[in-house]
């Protein structure tokens, strides 16, 4: 199978996901989460994989959500053109479906991490179930900070209330040395041996007969979705239908992130959102 | 606005809820606890305020319920002296601790940022449990559940469900930077740099969009309710209500019998010796 924006590769029993933006940081548009919807629908039917790696191309593991306009190339999701809920329904449920999926994934997830990890990179990666990151890596998600409710649901139960308060009301940034220490990572390791280690887990793995590996799977998510998993899923998806309704930066003396990005750019825009909580170190 | 038992200072958009019974350690006693809900409803209100600190005077944040009051006639009327009071009234008074003061501090629609210093014992760590943000002093002084006054449930399970740590932790002693470790506060700082780091997230805070914080807020108060916080809560208030009909044995220490004869303080200090 080969596919434009993703690389897609099996080897023995290993599939591999690859996603293929480098020069956007493996933004997630709509033709890229395409190809990841078939790979991993392949990769979860294919009898011959036991495992899925999940990785980026070049310097980042993936940024999040393509942020330079997918609303410009769809007016339907638009809210400066007053979209329909509906149509922001639809888009949000597809999109937490597909974390969801992964959650349930039915072979081991190992996802393999360096540089920037943001916004629904995290969500993919806490849908795993192991995370290797490089040193270099960077965690977060600055959706509150362009007015955005974060997808947050699998942040709350991977790393505590108190924490996912924090990192969701600041929308900064941590190292890989915090993300090991509140758990968002399973290990830290220097950017030359994470190949190894992230193979050695896999082989590792696989020492176990996949129907153990299925049964444990299954009962971790049981028992997150017993917890109320899916119910967050479906709550949250609704909150950040809401914040798109609600327009952000609508407000007066508001940032709008938006508009800064259609007048200078997206680099711009970020830089411009980020400033003031730079300066106070968030 | 007047207050007696607290301080209640506005800044720009930033309100300073500041506990202010320093002498004892600020007890949650129900006044003060009536005025703390003031403050806030005040501070829910206000328009400007976007963030909202919640600190103790003194050498500590709090030392939790107002021991000496708890279940005495001061609370539930002089014609209940010297007698066990019915269930009925126990458990309104727990209902009250949990619906207006406990929840409404978790509910709150403003982001909340507990400053702790000293001690942050029993109620006291409830109450920074139920708000958004805890930044702690490193020599602060955590226990979650009142094992050494009397062994009873904690009022808020939200301390289990924060940390994920589940009942083992019940009656351990954290300083801060242990509390930080297992998640009960998020960040443990040298006492001197507490102010600053709290005024500094107050004004990060305060500077995002108010929309989205609002809906994350509410989003993840929502996500402890779909992992079974409401009705642990409702588990825990009952049976902390159930605790004071603890039997306590002949060679057991009885504190509620010391505390009749010899007042709280000498009662805590005789079942610390204990131990």
């Amino acid at each position: 199978m080969s596919f434009e924006n993703i690389i897609y590769k099996k080897e023995g029993k290993i599939a591999t996901i690859s996603l293929n933006r480098p020069a956007k940081l493996n933004a997630l548009n709509e033709p890229l989460l395409a190809d990841f919807d078939e790979a991993l629908n392949d990769a979860g039917e294919d009898k011959k994989v036991a495992l899925l790696i999940i990785q980026g191309e070049g310097r980042a593991f993936c940024a999040g959500y393509d942020a330079s306009g997918d609303e410009k190339t769809d007016p339907a999701f638009d809210w400066r053109n007053k979209p329909m809920m509906y149509d922001l329904y639809t888009r949000e449920r597809r999109r937490q479906d597909r974390i969801e999926n992964l959650a349930r994934f039915p072979k081991p997830t190992i996802a393999k991490i360096q540089g920037y990890c943001l916004e629904a990179g995290c969500s993919i990666i806490l849908a795993c179930d192991f995370a290797i990151a490089a040193e270099d890596a960077q965690f977060g998600d600055p959706s509150v900070r362009m007015g955005m409710c974060t997808d947050l649901p699998l942040w709350y139960y991977v790393i505590g209330i108190k924490r996912a308060k924090e990192l969701m009301l600041t929308g900064r940034t941590m190292d890989a040395a915090e993300a090991e220490r509140i758990g968002l990572v399973t290990k830290t390791v220097p950017a030359g041996q994470i190949d190894e280690e992230v193979r050695n887990l896999a082989q590792t793995l696989m020492t176990s007969p996949s129907d153990a590996l299925r049964n444990n799977r299954e009962a971790f998510q049981a028992a997150l979705e017993a917890r109320g998993l899916s119910a967050g899923f479906r709550f949250a998806g609704d909150m950040r239908v809401f914040s798109v309704l609600q327009r952000p930066g609508s407000r007066p003396r508001e940032f709008n992130f938006f508009d800064v990005r259609d007048k200078k750019g997206l680099k711009a825009a970020f830089e411009e959102m980020n400033a003031p909580f730079r300066k106070l170190g968030y | 606005m007047s207050y007696e038992h607290i301080i209640y200072e506005k800044e720009g958009p930033i309100a300073r809820i500041i506990m202010n019974h320093p002498e004892k350690h600020n007890p949650l006693g129900k006044p003060m606890m009536r005025e703390i809900i003031k403050a806030l409803e005040g501070a829910g209100e206000d328009r400007e305020i976007r963030v909202v600190i919640i600190k103790g005077a003194g050498r500590s944040f709090s030392s939790g319920h107002d021991i000496p009051a708890i279940g005495m006639d001061i609370e539930l009327g002089p014609e209940y002296k010297g007698k066990r009071p019915p269930a009925k009234l126990l458990i309104e008074r727990d209902e009250w601790l949990k619906r207006e003061f406990y929840q409404y501090v978790f509910n709150f629609a403003k982001p909340t940022i507990a400053q702790v210093h000293g001690y942050c014992i029993y109620g006291g760590n409830n109450f920074q449990l139920c708000c958004d943000i805890t930044i702690a002093a490193e020599n602060s002084y955590f226990k979650p559940k009142g094992d050494t006054i009397v062994t009873i449930a904690s009022y808020l399970p939200a301390d289990t469900w924060a940390t994920g740590m589940g009942p083992r932790h019940l009656g351990v002693k954290m300083d801060g930077k242990i509390a930080e470790k297992w998640g009960v506060v998020n960040r443990a700082v040298p006492l001197e740099k507490l102010e600053e780091e709290v005024e500094k997230l107050a004004q990060v805070i305060a500077a995002m969009p108010e929309d989205s914080v609002n809906l994350n807020k509410k989003c993840l108060n929502a996500m402890m309710d779909f992992d079974g916080l409401e009705a642990a809560w409702r588990t825990t208030h009952v049976a902390h209500a159930m605790g004071t009909h603890q039997r306590v044995k002949s060679d057991e220490f009885n504190i509620f019998k010391m505390r009749a004869a010899e007042g709280a303080s000498a009662a805590i200090h005789a079942r610390q010796r204990k131990r």
